[in-house]
């Protein structure tokens, strides 16, 4: 992809924290990696199981938490993967794994669940909501 | 009552005094079924400030919007540019509000013998037609970062206000893509200003970046029906 001056200065500095994410769609994978560096995270991006587990084994940069985002599969297919992509590198247990759900309805929206040691779902009704559970599992450093 | 529909407002007045005994004022309920496809229509309507998604589902329940009626438009033009009255697509109440409706085959009388009214409606058809055609280039050729800014853009002209009571999983069945992603695009237009988004309501608040960040159909479907129909 084309850098545009707009991504150009919205690039984190590198000692930012780095989250993983695994997004399949290419509806929402541009902008949710937009988000995440224009709130100072660094990214590595997978667009499918079988890149996440790649990037994981082949990459030298560690990373601060795995966001996986529901497109077809179960809460506990992501998870099963998130423990793959973490089993996969020298990442400690408590990497945490955060699930961002895609079907579901007004009783969940809002609300973030801890399903498991550093594994959690969040059912976004906004934006700000994921930058608020990222901040608490993933602080970005101060100043 | 009639004030705030376009097409009503360009009625000759001799003809909005002929259908005035005729027009029933309705309130619609969001998410309101109006016409299921099959169904026969019996009745046009004209929006004042609530909106209507014209929308197609396909075979494996997808569902994607090929068109939206407002307070520019009237639900029905089947009634005036055919003899068939059965309705093809879901029409379904998007934002809540007030529209008149009159029977189709009292219309179609009037339309019979007055060349102005029928000239009107024609015009409005073409427009509509424009909205369309534009609404399935723009599905298939540009990207939700242009889509989303210029579906929100519709919405505010055909209901007359910034303020937008919208969930993010309807505008995500509407645009016919994730709820993730209308929930990480609405960030990025908040986080530059252009909107204040927050559960089921959105809010415009920089109509000119708003424009600069959608694809050029919004402005291209404007410029149609302003020409066909006048500006509002």
């Amino acid at each position: 992809m084309q850098l545009t001056l707009y991504h150009m200065l919205d690039q984190p500095p590198t000692e930012a924290p780095c989250i993983f994410v695994l997004e399949p769609d290419d509806d929402v994978r541009p902008a949710l990696r937009d988000n995440l560096h224009h709130w100072g995270y660094q990214v590595i991006i997978a667009i499918d199981e079988e890149d996440a587990l790649q990037r994981a084994q082949g990459g030298r940069k560690p990373f601060n938490l795995i966001l996986l985002s529901q497109s077809g599969q179960s809460i506990d297919e992501l998870m099963a993967i998130g423990r793959s992509i973490r089993q996969s590198t020298e990442m400690g247990s408590q990497t945490p794994i955060l699930v961002m759900a895609d079907d579901y309805g007004a009783d969940l929206e809002g609300r973030d669940i801890q399903i498991g040691e550093h594994e959690y779902v969040t059912y976004l009704e906004d934006g700000e909501q994921l930058k608020g559970i990222l901040q608490q599992l993933c602080p970005l450093r101060e100043g | 009552m009639y004030a705030g529909n376009q097409i009503l407002t360009a009625l000759p007045v001799d003809v909005l005094d002929q259908l005035a005994p005729h027009f029933k004022p309705v309130t619609l309920a969001q998410g309101e079924s109006i016409y299921r496809p099959g169904d026969i229509l019996t009745h046009l309507y004209f929006p004042i400030n609530c909106l209507i998604s014209i929308t197609i589902t396909m075979q494996n329940g997808a569902i994607a919007e090929v068109g939206m009626v407002g307070n520019r438009d009237v639900l029905g033009i089947h009634a005036f540019i055919g003899s068939r009255e059965i309705i093809q697509t879901d029409c379904v109440v998007q934002i809540a509000g007030d529209a008149v409706k009159i029977d189709t085959k009292v219309l179609w009388q009037e339309v019979d013998h007055n060349r102005e009214l029928r000239d009107l409606l024609l015009r409005y058809a073409q427009a509509f037609l424009a909205q369309v055609s534009q609404t399935a280039a723009c599905n298939s050729l540009h990207t939700l970062e242009q889509r989303l800014p210029r579906w929100l853009l519709e919405v505010q002209s055909r209901i007359g206000s910034n303020e937008l009571p919208l969930t993010q999983e309807f505008i995500a069945l509407m645009l016919g893509v994730r709820r993730a992603g209308v929930t990480q695009m609405a960030q990025k237009l908040q986080e530059r200003k252009l909107i204040r988004y927050h559960r089921g309501h959105v809010q415009i608040l920089n109509q000119a970046g708003l424009e600069a960040s959608a694809c050029e159909c919004f402005k291209t479907v404007k410029a149609q029906y302003d020409r066909l129909l006048g500006e509002k």
